[in-house]
């Protein structure tokens, strides 16, 4: 963290990244490189160089956000399956439900309105160990400053009324969500094959060829938490009772 | 009926063989598998033609294979559908032709 404006950064990122501390003896994996300076001349040159830089302070954490997350799964690649999915889990049972879409689809919407009351995991890339472990990432939302502006402001978790895990999860629910403007009623859930979960997996995942048996890590999981649910929903309030039910292992079709 | 029961050409002396991929994942007889970067789902007919051969094997020998298990075709020779299944095979990367 450099420039003359850093201390400004600092500040910020020490609560908007509040729930994701650094473990005691823990050694970086990774390295982001933040300029932020009054200097026009200096954040050109820093930009230029491949470091984050801007000159707007909102713009510059939304870039830090992605460029954290981005480096941490280069970090990890090939280690273990990551997901591009939100995930939430049940505080008393420490079962965890992961809702994988692409960007811009619903996950930070689903968090911030499902999210209050149960474990914020991440809202953005879900981490499984071979064990169903989820590697919690709760970092800062990313949430649109307009609803159709490109432009997003980083936003505390603890403001939104997030927690983190306290203790391990695992992951019993696996879902696709499938936001649409067009649907009416509650959410309908389609259970998929293994394949087919499979090959709609794939796209959302990170790095997936550098791991070792990557697809047959990824069947084993969908199989293991009793297969991959397709959602289509329009409205995040009506997935409570779907997220209830994938994290209590037990999804089913929503009455008509 | 044997693979060359209703044959309209010559085998053309057609052998594949599997090429290596990276990871595959099989359920019910279909599956799913790695290649590079692209993941390619195969029907049953699909994943069984790759099974069959591991080794340099001719046209006429899959498509005995293929009709043991799952019958004539309902429109064209058993040859022919099993050259258009290798080729698409090839295209896909998955098996070498000679």
């Amino acid at each position: 963290m450099r420039g003359d404006r850093a201390p400004e950064v600092l500040a910020r990122l020490a609560r908007l990244w509040e729930l994701c501390p650094v473990r005691p003896g823990a050694q970086p994996r990774a390295t982001v490189q933040v300029v932020f300076d009054s200097r026009p001349d200096v954040v050109q040159l820093a930009h230029a160089a491949g470091m984050v830089a801007r000159a707007d302070l909102e713009d510059l954490l939304q870039v830090v956000t992605q460029s954290v997350t981005v480096a941490a799964i280069d970090a990890r690649a090939g280690e273990c399956l990551m997901l591009h999915a939100a995930c939430l889990a049940d505080p008393v049972t420490g079962h965890a439900a992961a809702f994988v879409a692409a960007g811009g689809t619903g996950k930070t919407t689903l968090v911030r309105t499902i999210g209050p009351g149960r474990w914020y995991v991440t809202d953005e890339t879900t981490v499984v160990l071979d064990d169903r472990t989820v590697v919690p990432y709760p970092k800062p939302l990313s949430i649109r400053r307009t609803p159709d502006s490109l432009h997003k402001n980083e936003t505390a978790p603890m403001s939104l009324g997030l927690r983190a895990p306290t203790r391990p999860v695992r992951l019993a629910g696996l879902c696709l969500l499938e936001r649409d403007d067009h649907h009416e009623g509650q959410p309908v859930l389609e259970l998929l094959g293994t394949l087919d979960a499979v090959v709609s997996l794939v796209p959302h995942s990170s790095h997936l060829p550098r791991m070792s048996r990557p697809l047959q890590r990824l069947a084993a999981l969908c199989e293991a938490v009793g297969g991959v649910h397709r959602v289509t929903y329009r409205d995040a309030e009506t997935l409570a009772g779907v997220v209830d039910e994938l994290l209590a292992g037990m999804p089913r079709r929503p009455a008509a | 009926m044997t693979a060359n029961n209703g044959a309209t050409g010559a085998t053309g002396g057609t052998k594949a063989r599997a090429l290596a991929v990276d990871d595959q994942v099989v359920r019910d007889g279909e599956s799913v598998v790695l290649v590079g970067q692209r993941v390619i789902l195969l029907s049953a007919l699909a994943t069984t033609l790759l099974q069959a051969c591991p080794d340099w094997t001719d046209l006429l020998a899959l498509t005995e294979h293929l009709l043991a298990r799952f019958g004539p075709p309902q429109d064209g020779d058993a040859v022919e559908a099993t050259r258009a299944a290798v080729h698409e095979l090839h295209e896909q990367g998955l098996v070498e032709l000679a």
